[in-house]
Order: C-alpha cells, then sequence, then structure tokens
C-alpha cells in the first residue's frame, strides 16, 4: 500500500542539526514575540493574526511559527512574489521589501509582508519575514471587509515596495501608505513594530552564523526542509493511492446565492500516488462578482493545512513539507481569481470550505479516519453606531464559533473555530460595556450537530437586542443552505439561519451574507451557526 | 533587636511527584537544623507530610511551632477529575459557557482537536431568570420561586458543590448573595461558592471558570486540609500554614475557603526561596532555575518580588497534548515548566534524528542506571556515563547507581542507530536538552523584552545545579548561584512567604471620571475584606495594604497594572498610566480616553524573619578527588571533586570541576570560577569576566 520513506541523510552533524533546528523555530517565535509586544491592535495582541518565518535565498520557508493557519501558503508565495521584483542581488543589509497585493502572492489587503535580508560572508543567506493582519488599509468602510465588488473598493493595494534602504525608511512610501489607511497613528505604531520583529530574526539568525558559521547555516537550512519532506511523505504513504473528486457550493457572495445549481461551486479532484498528493481545482466556479474569491495563496494555504494536519500536526511547517503537494487551481475561478476581483472574504469562508471539501472528497480513501465537515466560516459580524454615553460611533467586529466534524476520536467540538483561523470571541460583559446592546442568549444549539457515533460539534446561538437606533451591521457566514456533511454513515449538521425580530414582532429572514443591515431599539438579531456532520451510525 | 524567639522551630514540607521534602528551619536564627526527604504518597499526600513530621519529632525535643506547607492536592483533582459533584449556576441564556470557553482551540494543525471538557457537566449547569445590566443595574430581578426551584434540583440531585456565575455579578453582588444564603440554609452540607467573592472580575468565562474550578475542587481540599490540621493538633503543633499561588501564605481555614489560589501552591515555594535568597545575598534580579526528576521551570524574581500572572490556565496539557486547560483569575508566580529534568527520555525519531523528552521514566522505573527496570536511556544516564555523576559516590537517599546500565541502555538505543559511540550519544543527549532549556529561559526573559545579562540564575532541585552553568553561558546570564542544599531549596522556601491575600474589583470608567471620593470607597470595600481575611490568620505581623490598578486605551484587550497607593483620584491613574505606556511602548495616543478597568488590593503581614543562612563549615580543598570525564570531543580529561561541605570558604576555585553533596551535583564549566559566598552559595561565573 505504501511505500516507506528513505531515511533522511543529514551531512550535518545530527546535534548541530537538532540545536540549529530548533533554534530556528525559536527565533520564529521570538520575532512574533517582538511584534505582540510592540503591536498597538487588539486583533494582533490578542488573537495573533500573524505569521513570522525564516527563509532561504530562494524565499523558500525554512520555519515558520506555530502560526494560524490560513496564513500558512501566503509565506512562500509572497516571498517568490518579492524576489522576481527585486532579484537576490539587488538586495543590501539595512533593507526591507513590503507588499500586501493578492495579486502577487498575497492573500487579501490587511494582511502586509515584510521581507529583511540576512547576510553571511558571501551573500544574501536567506530572509527574515513576517506577515501582519492590518485592522484596516482603507477601502469602502473601516475594516477593510466589506463586501465590494472590485478590489480596489478593498482598499489599498501595495505590490511588492522597498520600504528601508541600508536601515532608512523610505519617507516618500511612508507618506503615501499612512495617507490611506484609517487611525494612521495605530497603523504606524504596529508598522514599526514589525520592522522590529524582522530585526529581531536578522540579529538571531546572525548570531547562528557566528557560531556555526554561514555554510553550516545555509547547508541546514536545506535540510531542514528535506527533514519535514521525509516526514510528510511518510505519511501521504499511509493513505491508499487513488483518485478522489467532491464537489460543494458556497451560500453566496453578497450579490446572488446559490442553493446548490448556481455557478459558486467549489470542484476538487485528488490524485493520491505515493507519497505525493496532487489537488487540482479545474471544474471550480468562476471567479464571484463578490469577495469570496481565493487567491491563489490561501487555496495553497487550504491544501498544506489539511496534509500537515492529517500527517499528525507535528510536522514543523516549511517549504519542504509542501513540496510533495501538487496544487491546480486554474486562473479566473473562486480558487484563483484575476484581477480585479475582490478576494477579503477568501481568507474567511472559502478557505473554511475548501477544507470541508477536500475532507469529504478523501473520506473513501480514509475510512475510520475520516472527518467530517464543521460550519465552515470565521463567522464574522459587525455592528457599528453612535454609542448613546458618549456620541462617539464605535465599531464592533466579532467572530463566532460553531460545530466541528466528528472523528473516530469523538465528538465534534462544540461551539468553537475550526480549520483554517483561530481568534478568539469577545466577553459578553465586555461587549456590553462597549456597545448599546444587551446579549439575551450565547449557548449551544440542542442537536444541531449531525447524529451518528459520534455527534457533530453543536452550533451556537447568538441573540442581542438593540438598545438604540440606526444601528447598522453586517454577516458573513456560511452554510445557510449547504449543510456540513456526515462521514462513515454519520447525517449532516444542522444549517445556520439568520433573523430579525423588529420590535413590532415581524419577523425577517437573513442570507448568510447581510452587508448593510439595519437595526432599531428594541430590535433582536438572531444568529444560529451550523453544527458539524456526525461520524459513523448509532 | 536581637530578641531571639525561644523554641522556634517551624518545618517546611514539599511536597514532589517522587519525593516529599522535609526541613526543619529554626526561624529565631534563620537556621537550617534538619533536613528528609521521603517517597511520596500519592494516594494520600498527608501520610508521607505526617511521617516527615513524626520523623523529626523522633529526632527532636524541641517543640514543633508550626508546619508550612505546599500542597499539590487541588491540582492533583483536578487532573484526576476526582472532584465533587458539582452544580453551576447561570444567568438564564448563558449556562453553556464553560463549554464554549473563548472559542478557539489550542492545537492548530489538528482535526480533531480536544478541549478540556467541562468540570460540570450540562444537566447539572442550571439557569435562573435574573439580569443584572453592566452599571450593576437589576433589569430583571431574581424571584423566590426561581431559587427554591434551584434548591429542589440541588436536593434531587444529590449535588456536593455549587459555583453560582452570575453575569455582570461583579458590578452588583445581590442576586449572588442571595442564593448562596439560600442554598446554604437549605442544604448546609453543601460547599457554595459565588462568582463575585472569589474574583470580583468582568469577563464572565473566566471569572466562571474560576468559580467553577474552586467549587469542583472544594470539597476534596477542605477535607485533606481538616484532617492534617487535626493531624497536627494531636502532636500539639498549632499553627499550620499553607503556601498559596502567589506565593503568599495563609491560614487552613482560608486556604479551605478559597482552594483555587492553591493551584500552584507546591511549585511557587522555589521562587519564594530565590526572592529570599536575593534579599540575603543583596540582589534584586533573579532568574529560579528548578529542576528535578521529569521537569525544569523557570520563574523570575524583579526588583526583590516573584514575577505574577493574573490568570492561570490549569491542568492545560495531557499527555503532552494541549487542551486548553481550566483558567483561574487568581494571581500566580510566573513559571515556564518544560519537560525535561534527570529522568527525560532520550529517542530517535522514525527519520533517524535525535530526541530528548518530552516522555520521562519518572521516579518509577526511573533512569536506566537506578536498575529498577528503566530501559530507556535518560539525561541521568548521559551524566552517569560521562562521569559527571558518580556511581560510587552517588549520594542520593535509597539509590545505587549502576553504570553498566546507564552504558548498556545509550549503547542501544542511541549509539548503536546512529553509529556513534556511547560518550558521542550522552553528550548529544546534554546538548539537546540543555538547548531546550536555554530557550525556557530565553522564553521568561528575552521574549518578554528583558535582559538575562542583569540577572543571577539560582539553580535548584536535584538536576538544576548540574545544567546551570551551561545554560547561563548559553543564554549569557552571567552569574549562577547555588544555594546550600539545592535539593531542598523548594521546602526551605514554604517557611519564607508572608501572608498575602490578592482582591480585584472590576470598575471600567473612563479615568477623569472617577472621582477622589468614589476610588477611596472601593478601595475601602476591598480592605473591609481584605481585613475579614487577614482576621482568619493565625500568624503574627504588621497589616501592610497595597493599591493597584488596571488601566488601558478604550479598545484595547490587555490592561497595564500599575500601582495606585499614591493616586487620589482617576486623573491621577490616567496620568501615570500615559506616562508608564510611553515608557514602555514609546508613545501615548493623546486622543485616546483611558479606562479604569481594575482595582487590585494586596494585603501582606509583614514578617520580620524571611530570610536564612547556613553556617559555613571551614573545609579544606585537600580533600579534593580526581575523577576522569570524557569531552565532547571525545577525549578524556581529570577533573576535580570536591564534596561541597570540604570547600574552604575563602578559596576561588577554577573549573572544570564537580561539587558533590547531598541531593545534587554541581558542575562547573572550563573557564568558569567559584567563589563562596557568606550566605554560603556557591556563586559561579566565567573566570575572565
Amino acid at each position: 500500500m505504501s511505500e516507506l520513506p528513505s531515511q533522511l541523510v543529514l551531512e550535518t552533524d545530527p546535534i548541530t542539526f537538532e540545536v540549529v533546528r530548533g533554534g530556528l523555530c525559536a527565533i520564529c517565535e521570538e520575532m512574533k514575540s517582538v511584534m505582540t509586544r510592540a503591536a498597538f491592535s487588539p486583533l494582533l495582541s490578542l488573537s495573533a493574526d500573524l505569521s513570522c518565518a525564516l527563509l532561504d535565498q530562494q524565499g523558500d520557508v525554512v520555519a515558520q511559527g506555530n502560526d494560524i493557519p490560513v496564513h500558512l501558503g501566503a509565506m512562500p508565495f509572497s516571498a517568490k512574489a518579492i524576489l522576481a521584483r527585486f532579484p537576490i542581488y539587488s538586495w543590501q543589509k539595512g533593507d526591507a521589501v513590503l507588499s500586501n497585493d493578492p495579486y502577487s502572492g498575497g492573500s487579501h489587503l490587511p494582511d502586509m509582508t515584510i521581507l529583511s535580508p540576512i547576510f553571511d560572508a558571501t551573500g544574501v543567506l536567506g530572509f527574515a519575514a513576517s506577515r501582519v493582519h492590518w485592522p484596516d488599509v482603507g477601502g469602502a468602510a473601516p475594516g477593510s471587509s466589506a463586501v465590494t465588488d472590485d478590489i480596489v473598493k478593498e482598499g489599498l493595494r501595495i505590490p511588492p515596495v522597498r520600504i528601508l534602504r541600508g536601515g532608512e525608511l523610505d519617507p516618500g512610501v511612508t507618506t503615501l501608505l499612512f495617507a490611506n489607511v484609517r487611525v494612521p497613528d495605530d497603523r504606524m505604531g504596529d508598522f514599526r513594530a514589525q520592522i522590529a520583529c524582522n530585526q529581531r530574526g536578522v540579529d538571531r539568525v546572525h548570531e547562528l552564523i557566528a557560531r556555526h558559521g554561514g555554510e553550516t547555516i545555509r547547508r541546514i537550512l536545506a535540510e531542514t526542509q528535506s527533514y519535514s519532506q521525509t516526514m510528510i511523505e511518510y505519511a501521504l504513504g499511509t493513505i491508499p493511492d487513488g483518485v478522489y473528486r467532491a464537489t460543494h457550493h458556497l451560500d453566496g457572495d453578497g450579490y446572488i446565492e446559490d442553493p446548490g445549481n448556481g455557478p459558486l461551486n467549489l470542484t476538487v479532484s485528488i490524485s493520491k500516488t505515493h507519497s505525493s498528493i496532487h489537488c487540482d481545482f479545474s471544474g471550480t466556479g468562476a471567479q464571484a462578482r463578490g469577495p469570496v474569491n481565493a487567491p491563489l495563496s490561501v487555496t495553497a494555504s487550504a491544501c498544506y493545512y489539511l496534509v500537515l494536519s492529517l500527517a499528525g500536526g507535528d510536522i514543523p511547517p516549511n517549504s519542504g513539507a509542501y513540496r510533495p503537494i501538487n496544487i491546480v487551481a486554474p486562473p479566473g475561478t473562486l480558487v484563483n481569481p484575476v484581477h480585479p476581483a475582490p478576494v477579503v472574504s477568501g481568507n474567511t469562508e472559502v478557505s473554511n470550505r475548501l477544507i470541508d471539501l477536500m475532507l469529504d472528497a478523501l473520506a473513501p480513501a480514509m475510512g475510520h479516519r475520516a472527518i467530517a465537515g464543521s460550519y465552515g466560516t470565521a463567522g464574522v459580524f459587525a455592528l457599528g453606531g453612535v454609542h448613546p454615553l458618549h456620541g462617539r460611533p464605535f465599531v464592533h467586529v466579532e467572530t463566532l464559533g460553531g460545530g466541528m466534524g466528528a472523528s473516530q476520536q469523538g465528538d465534534g467540538l462544540d461551539g468553537h473555530r475550526t480549520h483554517m483561523g483561530n481568534t478568539m470571541n469577545l466577553p459578553i460583559e465586555a461587549s456590553e460595556i462597549a456597545c448599546p446592546i444587551k446579549i439575551e442568549r450565547y449557548e449551544l444549539i440542542d442537536n444541531s450537530g449531525g447524529d451518528g457515533q459520534y455527534a457533530g460539534g453543536r452550533g451556537v446561538r447568538r441573540v442581542l437586542r438593540a438598545e438604540v437606533d440606526n444601528l447598522s451591521f453586517s454577516l458573513l457566514f456560511e452554510r445557510a443552505l449547504h449543510p456540513a456533511h456526515g462521514v462513515m454513515g454519520g447525517e449532516a449538521g444542522e444549517c445556520a439561519a439568520f433573523r430579525i425580530k423588529r420590535s413590532d414582532r415581524t419577523i425577517e429572514v437573513l442570507s448568510s451574507k447581510t452587508a448593510a443591515g439595519m437595526l432599531d431599539e428594541g430590535d433582536v438579531l438572531w444568529i444560529e451557526t451550523a453544527g458539524g456532520g456526525g461520524w459513523g451510525t448509532r | 533587636m536581637t530578641e531571639t524567639r525561644p523554641n522556634d522551630i517551624a518545618l517546611g514540607i514539599d511536597v514532589g511527584g517522587t519525593f516529599t521534602d522535609v526541613v526543619a528551619v529554626d526561624r529565631s536564627r534563620g537556621r537550617i537544623i534538619s533536613s528528609y526527604k521521603l517517597p511520596s504518597t500519592p494516594e494520600d499526600p498527608s501520610m508521607a507530610a505526617i511521617a516527615a513530621v513524626d520523623r523529626y519529632m523522633g529526632n527532636h525535643t524541641e517543640r514543633t511551632q508550626a508546619v508550612f506547607h505546599g500542597t499539590t492536592v487541588g491540582t492533583n483533582t483536578l487532573i484526576q477529575k476526582d472532584g465533587a459533584k458539582t452544580a453551576l449556576i447561570a444567568t438564564e441564556g448563558f449556562r453553556d459557557i464553560l463549554a464554549l470557553r473563548r472559542h478557539a482551540r489550542p492545537r492548530l494543525y489538528d482535526l480533531s482537536p480536544r478541549v478540556s471538557p467541562p468540570l460540570i457537566p450540562r444537566e447539572f449547569r442550571l439557569e435562573v431568570k435574573e439580569r443584572i445590566r453592566h452599571d450593576g443595574a437589576i433589569e430583571i430581578p431574581l424571584a423566590v420561586d426561581e431559587v427554591d426551584r434551584i434548591i429542589a434540583i440541588l436536593q434531587a440531585e444529590g449535588i456536593e458543590a455549587v459555583a453560582i456565575s452570575l453575569l455582570h455579578a461583579y458590578a452588583n453582588d445581590t442576586h449572588e448573595c442571595f442564593l448562596d444564603k439560600a442554598i446554604k440554609t437549605a442544604l448546609p452540607d453543601v460547599f457554595v461558592t459565588v462568582s463575585s467573592n472569589v474574583t470580583a472580575e468582568f469577563r464572565e468565562y473566566e471569572r466562571t471558570s474560576t468559580v467553577a474550578v474552586n467549587a469542583y475542587i472544594g470539597p476534596r481540599v477542605a477535607n485533606y486540609l481538616e484532617q492534617l490540621r487535626s493531624r497536627l493538633n494531636d502532636r500539639a503543633i498549632p499553627e499550620l500554614a499553607i503556601v498559596k499561588s502567589n506565593g503568599g501564605l495563609t491560614s487552613a481555614s482560608n486556604a479551605a475557603r478559597y482552594p483555587v489560589h492553591l493551584i500552584e501552591s507546591g511549585p511557587s515555594a522555589g521562587v519564594i526561596a530565590t526572592a529570599a535568597l536575593g534579599r540575603t545575598e543583596e540582589i534584586g534580579a533573579l532568574i529560579a532555575f528548578d529542576m528535578g526528576g521529569t521537569t525544569a521551570k523557570v520563574g523570575l524574581v524583579q526588583d526583590g518580588n516573584p514575577r505574577l500572572n493574573t490568570e492561570f490556565h490549569a491542568d492545560r496539557f495531557v499527555e503532552g497534548r494541549d487542551m486548553g486547560g481550566y483558567p483561574i483569575k487568581s494571581p500566580v508566580i510566573d513559571l515556564i515548566e518544560v519537560g525535561a529534568g534527570g529522568g527525560s527520555i532520550a529517542w530517535i525519531d522514525h527519520f533517524g534524528v535525535l530526541k530528548v523528552g518530552p516522555k520521562s521514566a519518572g521516579a518509577s522505573p526511573g533512569p536506566a542506571c537506578y536498575g529498577r527496570g528503566g530501559e530507556r536511556p535518560t539525561m541521568t544516564d548521559a551524566h552517569v556515563v560521562l562521569g559527571h555523576i558518580d556511581a560510587n559516590g552517588f549520594t542520593n537517599a535509597d539509590l545505587t547507581i549502576d553504570e553498566g546500565l546507564a552504558k548498556k541502555a545509550i549503547e542501544r538505543h542511541i549509539a548503536e542507530p546512529m553509529g556513534w559511540n556511547i560518550e558521542r550519544a550522552a553528550h548529544g543527549i546534554l546538548t539537546l536538552a540543555n538547548a531546550t532549556m536555554s530557550e525556557v529561559v530565553r522564553l521568561a526573559t528575552i521574549r518578554r523584552g528583558i535582559d538575562p545579562r542583569d540577572f543571577t540564575l539560582v539553580a535548584f532541585g536535584g538536576a538544576g545545579p548540574l545544567h546551570a552553568a551551561e545554560i547561563a553561558r548559553e543564554v549569557g546570564v552571567p552569574r549562577v548561584l547555588v544555594p546550600p542544599m539545592p535539593g531542598f531549596f523548594s521546602a526551605v522556601g514554604t517557611t519564607l512567604g508572608e501572608v498575602r491575600h490578592d482582591l480585584v474589583q472590576t470598575v471600567v470608567r473612563r479615568g477623569g471620571s472617577l472621582t477622589a471620593a468614589q476610588l477611596n470607597r472601593a478601595f475601602s470595600r476591598l480592605s473591609e475584606r481584605a481585613s475579614s481575611l487577614l482576621a482568619g490568620e493565625r500568624t503574627v505581623g504588621k497589616p501592610v495594604y497595597e493599591r493597584y490598578a488596571d488601566l488601558r486605551y478604550s479598545g484595547q484587550m490587555f490592561e497595564m497594572i500599575l500601582p495606585a497607593s499614591k493616586a487620589t483620584s482617576g486623573s491621577d491613574l490616567e496620568r501615570d498610566f500615559r506616562t508608564a505606556y510611553l515608557g514602555e511602548y514609546g508613545y501615548d495616543l493623546v486622543d485616546q480616553s483611558v479606562e479604569i478597568v481594575n482595582l487590585r488590593l494586596i494585603a501582606r503581614l509583614q514578617d520580620t524573619q524571611t530570610s536564612f543562612t547556613t553556617p559555613i563549615t571551614s573545609g579544606t580543598t585537600k580533600s579534593m578527588r580526581r575523577r576522569r570525564m570524557t569531552l565532547s570531543d571525545g577525549d578524556e580529561q581529570t577533573v576535580n571533586v570536591l564534596t561541597r561541605d570540604n570547600i574552604d570558604p575563602g578559596a576561588v576555585l577554577v573549573g572544570p570541576l564537580v561539587i558533590e553533596e547531598f541531593g545534587a551535583t554541581i558542575r562547573i564549566l572550563p573557564g568558569q570560577k567559584i567563589t563562596v559566598r557568606p550566605s554560603g552559595s556557591l556563586l559561579i561565573e566565567e573566570a575572565d569576566a
């Protein structure tokens, strides 16, 4: 059924290898700590919506922290795009290049990538890289995550530009940048923190070079990737060879709904041969008018996350681990859009639905190890208005959990974030202090997980009452139309549901993507997220 | 001022996973007069504790005044999930708070992640119709028939403990107190605990989790403490003081009401001892490095005080897997723990790469060289093979070392598969382990923006002094102190704390809007509660109160804790916050408003005697022995070996050197030197520094 992995061949002394390899991973975590301690944005300090990596001179990832999965693919894609613009010979000590362009390897505009070169005696040895989600990068609405039909409306797009030359910030670039974002002071703080974080990575690798020599470090950068590759190949060897297919549909894109026969279909054909895996998304629907388009780096992140997790989750993520994973995503589709498609929800919706799609396809291959579908979204809802207490505008952005798919290990997790993202919820007590709302319920929904030997995780019910007029809200959710699949005979989970009970007792049913809703005092917004699929028959 | 307290003998008892350590301290003179190691009795930890007391009393006639005790009973109850049958009472619509947690999963690359299961199952998570607003106003009053309905359920289900946690109860505890009183009156044998009393802090999940843990472990801990106290009473020992997670002490009766504050009782004693050693040595910045058989722990002392966290996740790792644990809002000594100890097992992964830990051979079977059936090579075996630990001169309790078994284990499981000789394999094991532990020291310092070069590393635990010199050199810590009797340091630490209670009250007000009168009233209420806790203490001392406040810019998720004893109003606090923020992060946000989130009060009973020394025996370095050890390049070297008692106090000795004493071995590397400090501690420094 499978071929055993060839033993890893190391030229480096194995003890030095393991010490330096551990050191490289620790440097990534140290870079993150520099960023989170210095950042202003709660999004960074609370949800750690950032990632740090060390790259070799080809822009391949050598080491990356235990980062949120949706950032995995973006590192190598962004780095390669930056190196295409700035070839290796053009870099000097103290340089840095910035980019957020989904059409140059990025994922969505709020994610800012910065690369800083690391030199040894012979030239560029590699790069320290960081990727940070900014709370705002301009665009149509605060938060830069509105439903629009053009990437120009999503915010400021930055193709690779050099921001530091020989340690000096380019004032032209920064002036332009900060003139185009909301709350520029906060963003400037985050920006400086990010540069400091890269510098820490550069300094720490210099220490390793001083101790072990540049030649040894260069060799270990390559061997570390081979190590992860060997581990992934071994894990892939345990999945039976074959071709596995599935098609799912998204709920909608904010403009149209797709009840199952529409254009928003995600299709995959996974060919598993020996120790490699081929994910072909041919047949997926054309890119949507709304922002449910996943740039290639996001699609790749989903594939990487899935394989790393199938392999047990303890394999250090790097480009070596990704080598056995081939991805075909036709341009102009939901999984590899072309300019000027909007992309901001590719991260939150499409990436999670792609995981369920691939799990569904692989279910026959995995047998008892199959995993059921989950609630399929980051569950972002936003509220905005003017707070009566101090007369100032406020914005409240939050994510909601849902049901996770069951597995042979047991019931799916109830009411948690699943797969590609991992933000925290906001305390009820903090939300009621900050906003003129009363939260009436935050609870698990009985029987919402798919039935089975192991039940799918339960969805979440969140009920909130407006305490003022003119409270605007938006919803970005999934699975109001398409439930999470069960496996091994387990049943599908319950669908999500969204409605408003107006103060005059009329009820309005909402779709899972509601761009510009409005609540008045006494209106009650009722959100129910989907349950996970079940595993096995009871 | 040299008045001596007669007969002031105290026993410090530290219950570890392998051994229960006991020291007898003459507090009037600050001297350790005797010490024992006994095997722990995990099924009933008080057995080993009482056996230790009896052993001391059998050998000494002086009357024992007090027993100081770091306990792991609460933690073990949580880990083994054998707590009380517990119910939660929550506001209608919110009984699932305990299951929803903060909805982030603890492991990212896991298709079937698991989280710590709620301590209270869904059928016992009860809801009451009531609602309090965030400003404390009652929107829906709690009806009496609701209370009767709840009591009937508790009775019918045979509930043993009840956690009450209602929304916004930190702002108004009327409903919680009403329920508390009604349930206690109707069901006097049930352990009842309310969130606003345990921690009056906002953020409902963490507060509810804290009170749920308090209820779940409450009856077991109370029972354990009561038994221990009655056995001590039988032996005419009047005082029992328990070490809290915050490093302070408390009476058994206070401890039994708030067992949730004891969760880190055991590990915190080593950091208290580190701080006390710092006072003696007049060093304010210390890294506590505690390494035993299964784990290494690193804590910090800054400006003389142990670094604390305001939140802790108990029972977070299950078989090495992060389950998220149970958040506890309780000041706790900040310790970073890693699964690296003398018993950590070395192994080779599927792909031919050497690893050490986190699996440990523990106390049973223990390292291969113990000859108790352990076959896997451990860190201790590597030390034996290299000659760091002497098979003949091993002075630990009831143990013999078989060098042949150590060699066999390393040869079979590491050297042969890797194609190495045994010595190279042993060096590889230690190099990897030291790299791991160095990262933990970096995590505790550099990754928090703290410069380790300003610190002195204090090495203790059975294995700490074996590794400290190498780790300090690796991280750049310039000095290492090895206290007297490093194997008993935590037990000594239990006797060195002060009575301390930490209280908190959430306010959430814009800085300028909190008047002097309001601020004073809020702190007075905290002082009243503190006084009633201090009244429950048996220890004598002068009460000292310190005020603190948590502030943030509006919209931020995290607060900064600032001293507030001098502030007279909210505006003062806001000004202090802006200055502190500027200092920490390099900017102030002038247009952003500032919120006061929590007020904190620390109440202590100041003790005059919280340091210790040990007599320095006038030894002579002439009794030095020599032993052959293998270096990393395979060469052999003859290294001097000393017994600690034999070190001349005036001597400056240079490495390489090994110093042996009861319960620990100290390694000094080539290029390092040692001197003996007046406290009896050994100071290790780089010779050329």
